[in-house]
């Protein structure tokens, strides 16, 4: 069995941190250089680099810094193949990063970028996009095999943590989604499959029904660059302010019957999935309405992700969740993860620490470049920024730089696997204060409208 | 005098920030920060916020000192700048080398030239053209506009001035033009350039500390947004304006103190580009002397200037424009007066874009590496990334006069060639939101200083109180 298989096996493990081999980092390695022979054949940026730096073989984590992608190379498609609609071009983008051909791809009638992910979809290909807060949305290829792995992964994770959801039986949940019921992209495709794994029939309940239209976030994104070009009419601006409006004020009306739903069943087994600043919305809107707490039943449980992420939540946001709906350490899990990552590292029961499965290679760098601060032999706790190799991922290549600080514990005890226990982005960090005159365009102009 | 040397304080090595207080030097390492840019800690004296402020009550001390003494005292500090013999120079220039990237060989040429501004022809062209006739600085000055008998003072203004780091030069811009108009000052050092001021003063305070420019001044560093700092002191009891260069944060954060009374000169963020047409690519001799000149614009400051040309508008068929990219990324591997032939590698978010776009020749074309000797990225429509650290997005156009759609109210200083295409892109490029129009080549000119707008205005016309007297006179 080869490296690559024997990792890849323990994705169907009950407990794949307790399977891990011992010597993980070897058998890590030998499968990174197995990933990396097969992607560069697939994928010409990772080819290129790879050439660039000299890396045929990974003999250390540091041959493997060398040849990580970051958001920026999920985003550096030109965004006038959006604004034109170039489609053909867009795709020429997207196959140089992804692993399958995409010559089959059927662009006719392709108009809107939704138009252009199920076009994808029907060869196979799943798009997985970073919420395009800034604007510009990352894209990231998933294949068939990526999707057929993701919902095992989900559950894996939520078992590991949560005793309630371990001990459930199967579909007994009361299911609440803390997100809208249809998106073109990835991530409300697995929300959807996670909802349905755990739910009775008929009790899958959305925060809206209001549909999530990429070509709609897109629309903003380029309004907004025509803002700072100056040829943006206020009328146009107004528009679409309006509309985010509506939007906005349709999305509460279902908020609120979200939430009559959810008051309906306290006293039965509800799931809740989705980020904690949705759950954060919920709770605010409930005290809203006088109830003081909202404790689930007992054997429920809760899924809750995405940390703070440059929200305004406040810094004991966590505890006040635990508080209100009565997250019990058996209920509550809040995998750390994102959509770069196959599947995410399962929280360890009650405590702010995550265990990093043994098919995703942690690094750790120094904030602003290249240098490892985690090689081979690194026991015991170390702070910087988080990179990985995902051994999982078949879509794309999986190494990839992320944009958090994080502290890993080399040497977690009673582990088999190294440990996050704290995790901060660095974007919310207080940033460096070297002065400059020099700026983008999105930093001068005023008024850019937020995404609705 | 300036003191720069490192202290071995227990195991950690702290670079020593001095303040300066009214022109009197403060030494002192009571507060640690940390300068992320050079990854160098250092320490400055306890902030005395009001050693920081001049109320209102007391006299300023330039207000009665004629406007002809000032010059003379900055002509005397412009001759004791000699780096060669003017110790708290050096000190700073040792300092910099620490916290600036720009490397000893550009921060020499800097700290070396500073003192051309400090040159009295100039600083009476920038009166001239700002304020008017110099005696307004010196006295209520009769100003019958519409016929009526008025008495008008340019009023010397308090100031608080926050520094960017990136050009150090402009320390001294910011001292001469301050020092003219009187005023008292308060300089905010920015963490990329902790020393360049307080040399300047500190000179002064080396000819005559007492003298009523040197008291005029003080400097410190705190970090910006530092609301503990900033809510007590940015206040229209003790300052008039805020003058702020710098980046979107010190903007945004300055704005929020701005009210009545107390009001913002912005030199906000901007962009700079280059539109270069076909007939300066006609011969390969056209080509090189065009690469030459438009390095010269992209390598100033290693790019780190809002003046710094980041994207390029061409006209011309491919072939020309492809051989004029590989010229342009050869060039800026060579050192220039303000600028490093090689500097420290791309950083990684341009690196990876650029390293996609490669691979999607020819609708894109690369030329250079991302090792820090310049990169060239060619294209039809310009890149979404920021181009920096001296790399430069071309973009092949059908017409100059269709460049013009690139141009925004962030654009600020447009580099042309040849020179004869000016003409014809001038009123279009001001209209379109442009604040300077240079020949291609000369976005460095000497001609900065002296009676020159910045950013679309007279910096010392806005800096000044505008008082008037109105009615009969005794």
């Amino acid at each position: 069995m080869s490296a690559l298989q024997q990792l890849l096996g323990l994705v169907h493990a009950d407990d794949p941190i307790a399977a891990a081999p011992d010597n993980l980092l070897a058998v890590q390695l030998a499968a990174v250089q197995q990933r990396l022979d097969q992607r560069r054949r697939q994928i010409r940026v990772l080819d290129q680099r790879a050439t660039d730096r000299g890396i045929d073989t990974i003999s250390s984590l540091e041959d493997a810094v060398s040849l990580l992608f970051s958001d920026a190379t999920y985003k550096s498609y030109p965004e006038s193949f959006l604004d034109q609609r170039r489609w053909d071009r867009l795709t020429a983008w997207f196959q140089t990063l992804a692993s399958d051909r995409l010559d089959g791809v059927d662009l006719k009638g392709v108009d809107t970028l939704d138009d252009w992910l199920l076009a994808l979809q029907r060869i196979g290909i799943w798009v997985n996009s970073s919420s395009g807060t800034s604007g510009k949305s990352s894209f990231l290829a998933m294949n068939r095999a990526d999707l057929d792995v993701a919902l095992p992964l989900m559950v894996q994770a939520g078992r590991y943590t949560s005793a309630a959801v371990r001990e459930a039986p199967p579909h007994s949940f009361a299911v609440f989604v803390l997100g809208p019921s249809s998106a073109s992209y990835s991530g409300s495709l697995r929300a959807r499959m996670y909802a349905e794994a755990l739910a009775r029939p008929g009790e899958i309940h959305y925060i809206s029904d209001v549909g999530q239209s990429a070509q709609e976030g897109l629309d903003l994104a380029r309004l907004n660059r025509a803002i700072a070009a100056g040829t943006a009419k206020p009328s146009e601006i107004q528009m679409v302010q309006e509309r985010a409006r509506e939007r906005a004020e349709r999305i509460s009306q279902d908020f609120d019957r979200f939430l009559d739903r959810l008051i309906a069943r306290l006293d039965e087994p509800v799931a809740l999935l989705g980020l904690s600043s949705m759950l954060f919305q919920v709770m605010e809107r409930a005290k809203a309405r006088g109830i003081t707490r909202m404790p689930l039943h007992p054997d429920s449980f809760a899924s809750i992700s995405g940390g703070r992420k440059g929200t305004k939540l406040p810094d004991d946001y966590m505890q006040q969740l635990r508080d209100y709906f009565g997250l019990t350490d058996r209920v509550h899990a809040s995998p750390y993860g994102m959509t770069e990552m196959s599947g995410a590292c399962p929280m360890l029961p009650g405590q702010q620490s995550w265990a990093i499965p043994p098919w995703i290679v942690p690094l750790v760098l120094e904030a602003t470049d290249e240098t490892l601060l985690s090689p081979a032999g690194t026991t015991g706790r170390v702070t910087g920024r988080f990179a990985f190799i995902d051994l999982l991922v078949e879509g794309r290549w999986g190494g990839l730089v992320t944009g958090d600080q994080v502290t890993i514990d080399f040497s977690p005890p009673g582990l088999r696997t190294p440990v996050i226990r704290a995790v901060d982005r660095y974007k919310d960090l207080p940033g460096d204060d070297k002065a400059t005159c020099a700026g983008t365009i999105d930093a001068y102009v005023r008024g850019a409208l937020e995404p609705a | 005098m300036l003191k720069t040397d490192i202290e071995e304080s227990g195991a950690q090595r702290i670079l020593p920030v001095p303040h300066v207080v009214r022109g009197r030097l403060v030494h002192g390492l009571d507060r640690v920060h940390s300068s992320r840019d050079m990854g160098v800690d250092f320490a400055t004296p306890a902030l005395d916020p009001d050693a920081l402020i001049w109320t209102r009550r007391e006299p300023l001390p330039m207000l009665d000192t004629p406007i002809a003494e000032v010059m003379d005292f900055l002509v005397e500090l412009g001759i004791r700048l000699d780096l060669d013999s003017n110790a708290s120079l050096q000190q700073a220039f040792e300092g910099m080398n620490r916290v600036s990237a720009l490397g000893p060989r550009v921060l020499e040429n800097i700290y070396r030239d500073m003192r051309l501004m400090f040159d009295r022809r100039l600083m009476e062209a920038e009166i001239t053209a700002a304020i008017g006739p110099l005696d307004r600085l010196d006295g209520w000055v009769e100003h019958r506009p519409a016929g009526f008998a008025n008495r008008l003072r340019a009023f010397p203004p308090r100031l608080v001035h926050i520094m960017a780091g990136n050009v150090p030069s402009v320390a001294a811009l910011t001292i001469v033009r301050a020092a003219l108009t009187k005023g008292v000052h308060l300089l905010k050092l920015a963490s990329n350039d902790l020393f360049t001021p307080s040399a300047i003063i500190a000179t002064m305070a080396e000819i005559d500390p007492d003298h009523p420019v040197t008291r005029s001044f003080s400097v410190a560093y705190w970090r910006g947004g530092d609301a503990s700092v900033e809510r007590l002191i940015y206040q229209p009891q003790y300052f008039d304006k805020l003058v702020v260069w710098g980046g979107e944060s010190a903007v945004r954060n300055a704005l929020s103190y701005v009210g009545p009374g107390f009001e913002l000169i912005s030199f906000d963020p901007k962009v700079s580009i280059s539109m270069i047409g076909a007939e300066a690519l006609a011969t390969p001799a056209a080509i090189a002397e065009t690469a030459r000149r438009a390095a010269d614009d992209v390598a100033s400051f290693d790019q780190d200037a809002c003046s710094a040309s980041r994207y390029q508008f061409v006209e011309g068929e491919l072939e020309a424009v492809d051989n004029y990219c590989a010229a342009l990324a050869a060039e800026l591997g060579r050192d220039r007066h303000y600028g490093n032939g090689s500097i420290e590698p791309t950083p990684s978010a341009i690196r990876e874009e650029v390293e996609v776009l490669r691979t999607l020749e020819p609708m894109y074309r690369v030329f250079g590496r991302p090792d820090g000797r310049g990169l060239v990225v060619r294209s039809d429509e310009p890149v979404d990334f920021h181009p920096d650290r001296k790399t430069v997005n071309v973009v092949q156009v059908p017409s100059l006069a269709q460049a013009v759609q690139h141009v925004t109210v962030a654009t600020q200083t447009v580099g042309i060639y040849p020179p004869a295409r000016k003409a014809a892109l001038r009123d279009a490029l001001a209209a379109a939101g442009a604040q300077r129009l240079v020949t291609l080549g000369r976005v460095l000119s000497a001609d900065t200083f002296g009676g020159q707008p910045h950013d679309g205005i007279f910096p010392m016309h806005r800096m000044m109180k505008w008082i008037i007297d109105e009615g009969e006179d005794a």
